[in-house]
C-alpha cells in the first residue's frame, strides 16, 4: 500500500514540468512556423505582384503589336486624334473609332475572354494619336538626295494583368512613310498605250520604252496627260509637285512601234538635235543623250524646257531632258520588282492575316465589306501566281468585284478617310487584267504586278498608283491621283518604323 | 499499522534533495535547450527578414535599372565592363541617355536629326533625368544613380573615375559586386567563341566597321543591343547574386 502511494505521488508532481516543456517547445516551433509563414506569404505576394507587373507589360506589348497591325491595315486619314504639343492629350474623345479615342480606347482581352476589359481580366487598352501628320510634299522631297516625307504617330497602350495594381502603360512612337518606289504609273520594261490612255495628276515612269506619246494640248488617241490650258502645261503631279510627265529610260516615241528611228520609231528627243522638245517640255528620256556608254548630263539653258516650273519649295524642274537609270533609282526610289522580297512577304503576310490571300474574285465584295466593318479600311489582296492550283491564268478583276465603299469619285481634300486597297499579283509570270468603268466612282488602289503584265482592253478608271513589269493598255483607260490618295495612302504601302519605346508613367494608370 | 501511520505523517513532506537536484538539472537542461532554440530561431528569423529585405531591395533596384536601360536610346560610356580585364575592385559604371518624355530630346538637348517642326524640347527635369549613370563604388559597397545634367554639374564617369561622385544611393548598401555584360545582336560577329552570344569583345576583335581592335569598349557601344546586369549582395556572410538581361529597345 505504501509503495503504491509513493508511485502515485511522483508522477502527479512532475506533470507541470512536462507541460511547461511542451508549452515552450510549442512556442518556439509556433514562432518559427509563424515567421516562416509570414515570410512565405509576403514573398508570394511580392512575387505575385512582380509577375502581374510583367504580365501587364506583356499585355501592353500585345497592344502595341495590335496597333502596328492596325496601322498597316488602315489609312492615315483615319488617324484623327492630334497629340497636343507640350501636354497631355485632351479631346480625342468623340470619335466612334476606338483606335483614336483616348477615353474609349480599343480594348482587347488576352486571357481568352471576349469583349472589353473587365475586373480581374488580362487585357490591354490601346489608342493612337498623331504627333506629326503625314504631308506628301514635305520640304525634303526635292532635296539632294531627296528626303522621305513621313508622319509620326504615338501608340498608347495600357496593359492590365488580373486585378492589378500591375498596370503598365507604354507610349511607342512610330514613323510612317511610303515605301520607296516610283509613285505614279510605272512599268519596268515598257509602257504601251494603244488606246486612249489618260494620266491625270500623276506621271509615267519606265525603265524601257514608252510608246504612242501624244500631244497633251490636243485631242486624240495615245498617251496623254491632263492639260492645264491656263498654265500652258500639263497638270501637276500631286505626289512629286511638278508637271506630270513621262520619264522613260529607254526613250519616248510618238509611234507605237519603237523608240529607235531606224526601226520605225519617232523619238521625241534625239542626240545632238532635239534635246528639248517644246511639245513635251517636261518629258525626260535617254534619247537625247550624247550616247553610250556614259551619257553626260547636260543642261538645257535658254531652251523652252529649262526650269519651266518652280516647285512650291523653290526648286526648279527640269534642268535637263536626259533621264537615266541612275535618275530612276536615286530620285524616284526605283528598285527591281518595285519592292523588296521582304516587303512583298510583308504584304503576303498581311493578306494571309486578313483572309485575302489568293481570294476568289467572287468573294472579294463580302470579304472587303466585313474587313472595313472591322476597321481594316485598307486591306491587301494578294495573288501568288506561282501557285498553278490557285492561279491558272491572269488574275481578272472588274470594278463590280469591289464593294461600293472602296469606290469613290475624285476628292481634293487631304483629310479624307476614304477606303482603299492594295492589289498584288506576284510570284509567277501571270499578270493582271482589270476592267473597270468609265465613269465615277473609281477604285482607289495601289497595284503591284512585278512579274507579269498589267493589261486592259476595255474601259478602266483607277485612282492610285501602279507598278508592273510591263503595261499594255488598249481602249479608254484613265489613271488618277488626287489629294485624298496622296495624303491618305494605303497603310500596307507604308513603312512603319518604331522610333521610340518608353513606359509612360506621367499619370496613374490604375 | 505503524508504517501506515508514518506514511500519513510524511504526506506533507517536500521533495528530497536528490529529487530537487534531479528536477533542477532537468529544468535547466530544458531551459538551456529552449533558450538555445529560441536564440537559433531568432537568428533564423533575423536572417530571413534580412534576406527578404535584400531580395525586395534588389528586385526594385534591378527593375528600375532594367526599366531605364530598356528605354535607353544610347549607351554613352561603359566603365570597367565584363571581360578578362574586369577589375572587381574598381568602379563600375554605365552611362545611358533615354528620351523618357518622348520629345526627341535628352534633358532639353535635341537629339541629332530631330524634326524641326516638332514643339520645343522639355527642359531638364531632375525628377526624371534623361542622362543618367548607374555606378558602383566598391569602397562604399554602394550602387549609385547619377543625374549627369544636375546643377551644379557633375563630372561624367570615365575610365579614370575612382568614385561615383554626385550620385544618389540606389540601394541601402550591402552590394559586394556589380558587373555589366554588353552584347550585340550582330550575330555575324559571334565567332570567338561561336556560342550564340555576340559580346563587345567579339565586336572589338572584328574591327571596322563595328570595332577598333583596341581591347576597350568604346566605338563598339554603337552596336550594343542588350546588357546583362549582375548584382551581388552580401549580408551576414549570405551571398546573393541577382542577374537579369535587358534589351535596349531604342538603340538603332
Amino acid at each position: 500500500m505504501t509503495e503504491n502511494a509513493m508511485r502515485c505521488r511522483n508522477p502527479r508532481d512532475d506533470r507541470g514540468i512536462a507541460m511547461l516543456a511542451v508549452i515552450l517547445v510549442i512556442a518556439v516551433v509556433g514562432a518559427l512556423t509563424l515567421t516562416a509563414t509570414a515570410l512565405t506569404v509576403n514573398n508570394l505576394g511580392n512575387s505575385g505582384r512582380d509577375r502581374q507587373s510583367l504580365g501587364a507589360l506583356s499585355s501592353s506589348e500585345a497592344g502595341v503589336a495590335q496597333a502596328l497591325q492596325y496601322l498597316r491595315g488602315t489609312t492615315l486619314g483615319s488617324l484623327t486624334c492630334l497629340e497636343p504639343p507640350g501636354g497631355p492629350v485632351s479631346g480625342c474623345t468623340t470619335s466612334p473609332n476606338p483606335w483614336v479615342n483616348s477615353t474609349s480606347p480599343k480594348q482587347i482581352r488576352v486571357d481568352g475572354g471576349t469583349g472589353a476589359c473587365v475586373l480581374s481580366s488580362d487585357c490591354f487598352k490601346v489608342w493612337i494619336s498623331t504627333v506629326k501628320p503625314y504631308v506628301p510634299n514635305c520640304a525634303a522631297r526635292h532635296a539632294s538626295p531627296p528626303g522621305q516625307c513621313y508622319g509620326k504617330y504615338r501608340i498608347h497602350s495600357t496593359g492590365v494583368a488580373g486585378s492589378g495594381p500591375g498596370a503598365r502603360r507604354l507610349a511607342v512612337d512610330v514613323q510612317m512613310q511610303p515605301l520607296s518606289y516610283p509613285l505614279g504609273v510605272f512599268s519596268e520594261t515598257s509602257f504601251s498605250g494603244n488606246g486612249n490612255v489618260g494620266l491625270h495628276y500623276e506621271s509615267i515612269f519606265t525603265g524601257g520604252c514608252m510608246y504612242n506619246r501624244q500631244n497633251d494640248a490636243a485631242s486624240g488617241s495615245g498617251v496623254q496627260f491632263s492639260y492645264d490650258a491656263a498654265a500652258g502645261r500639263t497638270a501637276l503631279d500631286l505626289f512629286y509637285d511638278q508637271p506630270a510627265a513621262a520619264h522613260a529610260v529607254g526613250g519616248i516615241s510618238t509611234s507605237n512601234k519603237s523608240c529607235i528611228s531606224s526601226a520605225g520609231g519617232a523619238p521625241i528627243h534625239q542626240a545632238g538635235t532635239t534635246r528639248c522638245n517644246a511639245m513635251f517640255r517636261f518629258d525626260q528620256d535617254s534619247g537625247a543623250s550624247a550616247g553610250p556608254p556614259s551619257p553626260a548630263k547636260f543642261t538645257l539653258t535658254d531652251s523652252p524646257c529649262y526650269n519651266a516650273y518652280v516647285r512650291s519649295d523653290g526648286s526648279v524642274y527640269p534642268t535637263t531632258s536626259l533621264f537615266t537609270q541612275q535618275d530612276l533609282t536615286s530620285t524616284y526610289g526605283y528598285r527591281p520588282r518595285g519592292l523588296t522580297d521582304a516587303q512583298y512577304d510583308q504584304l503576303r503576310s498581311t493578306a494571309q492575316a486578313e483572309g485575302t490571300y489568293n481570294l476568289a474574285t467572287s468573294a472579294i465584295n463580302a470579304t472587303l465589306t466585313s474587313l472595313a466593318a472591322a476597321g481594316i479600311t485598307s486591306p491587301v489582296l494578294y495573288w501568288d501566281t506561282s501557285d498553278p492550283v490557285t492561279t491558272t491564268g491572269d488574275v481578272s478583276l472588274k470594278g463590280s468585284d469591289f464593294p461600293s465603299s472602296f469606290l469613290r469619285g475624285l476628292d481634293s481634300s487631304g483629310g479624307c478617310t476614304s477606303n482603299n486597297v492594295t492589289i498584288v499579283v506576284a510570284g509567277g509570270s501571270k499578270g493582271l487584267s482589270y476592267q473597270g468603268g468609265n465613269s465615277s466612282p473609281y477604285l482607289a488602289a495601289a497595284i503591284f504586278v512585278p512579274d507579269g503584265t498589267l493589261t486592259g482592253t476595255g474601259g478602266r478608271n483607277t485612282i492610285g498608283t501602279v507598278y508592273a513589269k510591263t503595261i499594255d493598255f488598249g481602249g479608254n483607260i484613265d489613271f488618277y491621283l488626287d489629294q485624298c490618295f496622296t495624303s491618305n495612302p494605303p497603310g500596307a504601302t507604308l513603312e512603319v518604323q518604331v522610333t521610340n519605346w518608353r513606359e509612360d508613367d506621367g499619370t496613374d494608370v490604375n | 499499522m505503524k508504517r501506515l501511520t508514518e506514511v500519513q505523517t510524511d504526506k506533507d513532506a517536500g521533495f528530497t534533495l536528490v529529487e530537487m537536484l534531479i528536477s533542477m538539472v532537468v529544468v535547466f537542461v530544458l531551459l538551456a535547450v529552449t533558450f538555445s532554440a529560441l536564440k537559433v530561431s531568432s537568428g533564423v528569423v533575423k536572417t530571413s527578414n534580412e534576406l527578404h529585405d535584400l531580395n525586395e531591395e534588389a528586385r526594385q533596384a534591378l527593375n528600375r535599372m532594367a526599366r531605364d536601360l530598356r528605354q535607353a536610346s544610347s549607351v554613352v560610356t561603359a566603365v570597367n565592363p565584363d571581360g578578362p580585364t574586369f577589375n572587381s575592385n574598381g568602379v563600375v559604371g554605365i552611362r545611358i541617355q533615354a528620351d523618357f518624355d518622348g520629345d526627341s530630346c535628352i534633358g532639353g538637348v535635341a537629339l541629332p536629326g530631330r524634326d524641326t517642326t516638332l514643339p520645343p524640347c522639355f527642359t531638364h527635369n531632375s525628377g526624371n533625368p534623361e542622362d543618367i549613370t548607374y555606378c558602383f563604388e566598391p569602397t562604399t559597397r554602394q550602387l549609385y544613380v547619377i543625374d549627369n545634367q544636375v546643377t551644379p554639374a557633375v563630372t561624367p564617369i570615365s575610365a579614370t573615375s575612382t568614385n561615383c561622385s554626385g550620385g544618389q544611393p540606389l540601394l541601402a548598401g550591402n552590394v559586394s559586386a556589380f558587373k555589366v555584360e554588353y552584347r550585340s545582336n550582330n550575330y555575324r560577329y559571334d565567332i570567338n567563341p561561336s556560342d550564340g552570344v555576340t559580346t563587345w569583345r567579339e565586336l572589338d576583335e572584328a574591327g571596322n566597321p563595328v570595332g577598333n581592335v583596341n581591347g576597350l569598349l568604346d566605338v563598339e557601344l554603337a552596336n550594343i543591343d542588350s546588357v546583362v546586369l549582375n548584382v551581388t549582395m552580401n549580408i551576414d556572410n549570405h551571398l546573393q547574386v541577382y542577374r537579369t538581361q535587358v534589351d535596349l529597345r531604342n538603340t538603332s
